[in-house]
């Protein structure tokens, strides 16, 4: 199936079982054989129920909505990490992934070896890495310290090389979640200016943020989206000024 | 068997994952400890001499060669119990990571049993030089050791696989095995020889528990220089059901884990 589009998400949802929460345990089982099993009654809950939206390559995306709208779980599905249950998403390309910057380190690893580990995690392979491995390195203005186990980095050092590997390590599609900077003041300017540059050098992105002033300043269209429903799509400030109505 | 192919073309596709999850979680538990690797050898080697005070100095038994005998059962007997052990609570404590990134999930189980197989070897390096002291039938039959190793690994695999999925769903799993991983040492022919067991339980003993045709193939081979006999089928029948399963239900069910978890 050709499409135009990069992203072509058509009525999705996904439900959970609510009973995930309360995991089985011996003691549960027996309780429940007891009382005539009560986890049988396995309720539903769908935590994305209708979202359609379409994204070209080279656009912005910017997803708003409250706290337990669903944005996160929609990023999930555009990562692949969650089958939809019910209609169709097309991903014409590949999609980095929301890391939060440091997940997934070790901390009795050098950062060096994190930045492979971190690499292959988000599904790169060695020579891709090796590939940007003096950028990130560079961009971290983390010198000899690279070779120092991340424990005894400070939380600054941290964010930087994590920021750095995001950046770096990009794929068609790139999902962030804050485009503000990290570190200190010259550190956020340097990392907010790696961001613009990203963004203008045409890389199809994706951005779930609270920040609604930098949603504004650079997704091309937005999508609102409450309880699971989409709210609205299009416009990104007709769409922000609903959402901020509501 | 396409979910044979299946699975095996990911793990393929998931090589540097696997490589460098290895490497890290190796590093971590060996290169960055001072006594790192020391700890590897010296575990088996106390509860090896906890065993040989119990059964030669306490009970007056054993024999002379009892202790490399031990040996050669012992660390089989760990290489199972660290790599299933580890692999309950695999998942369980990558959730984050699942949750946000597109993994393969079958790498996480795998690189505990690759690791429990490295800690295997590294205990080889202590039973060689037992194997001179105690005086022990050393022939060509020992090269029997490599194909017996890999029939383990699939065992092992498969066991492994089925417990960290499992794992995902029955929380108490951990806890459990723990317990059947304790009693199942003593219901196994490490402590003692196969013929000590009754001649009239003797076959139900061999087709119930796997292990007990494992080690005493083990100590055959290492110790008495005996190549593995017919009873070994009864293993190998039981890691090619054990692996065939455990890869099929992973196959099948591994996108839910990402939800489930």
């Amino acid at each position: 199936m050709e499409s135009k589009y990069i992203i072509e998400a058509n009525h999705i949802g996904i439900k959970f079982k609510l009973s995930r929460f309360k995991k089985v345990t011996v003691r549960s089982f027996f309780n429940d054989l007891l009382k005539g099993s009560s986890t049988k009654q396995n309720k539903e809950f769908w935590a994305i129920k209708d979202v359609s939206f379409a994204l070209e390559e080279g656009e912005i995306l910017g997803v708003v909505g409250s706290n337990g709208s669903g944005k996160s779980t929609l990023l999930r599905i555009i990562a692949g990490v969650y089958e939809p249950d019910k209609g169709i998403i097309q991903v014409n390309g590949s999609v980095s992934p929301l890391l939060s910057l440091g997940t997934g380190f070790k901390q009795d690893l050098s950062g060096y070896e994190n930045i492979f580990l971190n690499g292959v995690i988000m599904g790169f392979t060695r020579k891709e890495i090796k590939a940007q491995l003096q950028n990130i390195i560079d961009f971290a203005e983390l010198k000899d310290f690279i070779y120092e186990p991340v424990k005894h980095y400070s939380s600054g050092m941290q964010a930087r090389l994590g920021f750095s590997i995001a950046v770096h390590l990009k794929r068609d599609i790139m999902l962030i979640d804050e485009i503000l900077g990290v570190g200190d003041f010259r550190f956020r300017e340097k990392s907010q200016n790696k961001m613009k540059e990203i963004i203008k050098s045409g890389q199809t992105i994706i951005i779930v943020s609270h920040n609604l002033d930098s949603i504004r300043q650079y997704a091309t269209k937005a999508i609102w989206i409450n309880k699971g429903v989409l709210m609205e799509s299009g416009d990104v400030n007709t769409v922000i000024d609903k959402y901020l109505a509501s | 068997m396409q979910f044979l192919v299946n699975e095996l073309k990911e793990l393929i596709r998931s090589y540097d994952l696997l490589k460098y999850l290895f490497l890290s979680d190796f590093k971590i538990r060996y290169q960055n400890k001072l006594l790192g690797f020391v700890w590897a050898i010296l575990d088996p080697l106390f509860m090896m001499l906890i065993y040989i005070i119990l059964v030669e100095v306490i009970f007056q038994r054993g024999g002379p060669q009892y202790p490399v005998l031990l040996f050669s059962a012992l660390l089989p007997w760990r290489w199972f119990s660290l790599s299933t052990a580890n692999s309950t609570k695999v998942l369980i404590s990558n959730a984050k990571l699942i949750q946000t990134v597109k993994i393969s999930t079958v790498t996480f189980p795998v690189n505990q049993v690759l690791l429990g197989l490295v800690n295997f070897l590294m205990g080889l390096v202590v039973l060689i030089p037992m194997l001179f002291i105690f005086d022990a039938t050393i022939n060509i039959n020992m090269l029997w050791a490599i194909p017996v190793i890999f029939t383990q690994f699939i065992f092992i695999t498969g066991f492994a696989l089925l417990v960290s999925f499992v794992g995902v769903y029955f929380r108490d799993l951990e806890n459990i095995l723990q317990f059947a991983l304790k009693i199942g040492l003593y219901l196994s022919p490490a402590l003692y020889d196969l013929t000590m067991i009754p001649e009239k339980y003797l076959n139900i003993y061999l087709w119930v528990n796997p292990f007990a045709s494992l080690l005493n193939t083990y100590k055959n081979i290492f110790v008495r220089g005996l190549p593995p006999d017919n009873i070994f089928l009864i293993f190998v029948a039981y890691s090619v059901f054990l692996f065939l399963l455990g890869v099929y239900i992973f196959n099948k069910y591994q996108k839910n884990i990402a939800k489930d978890i």
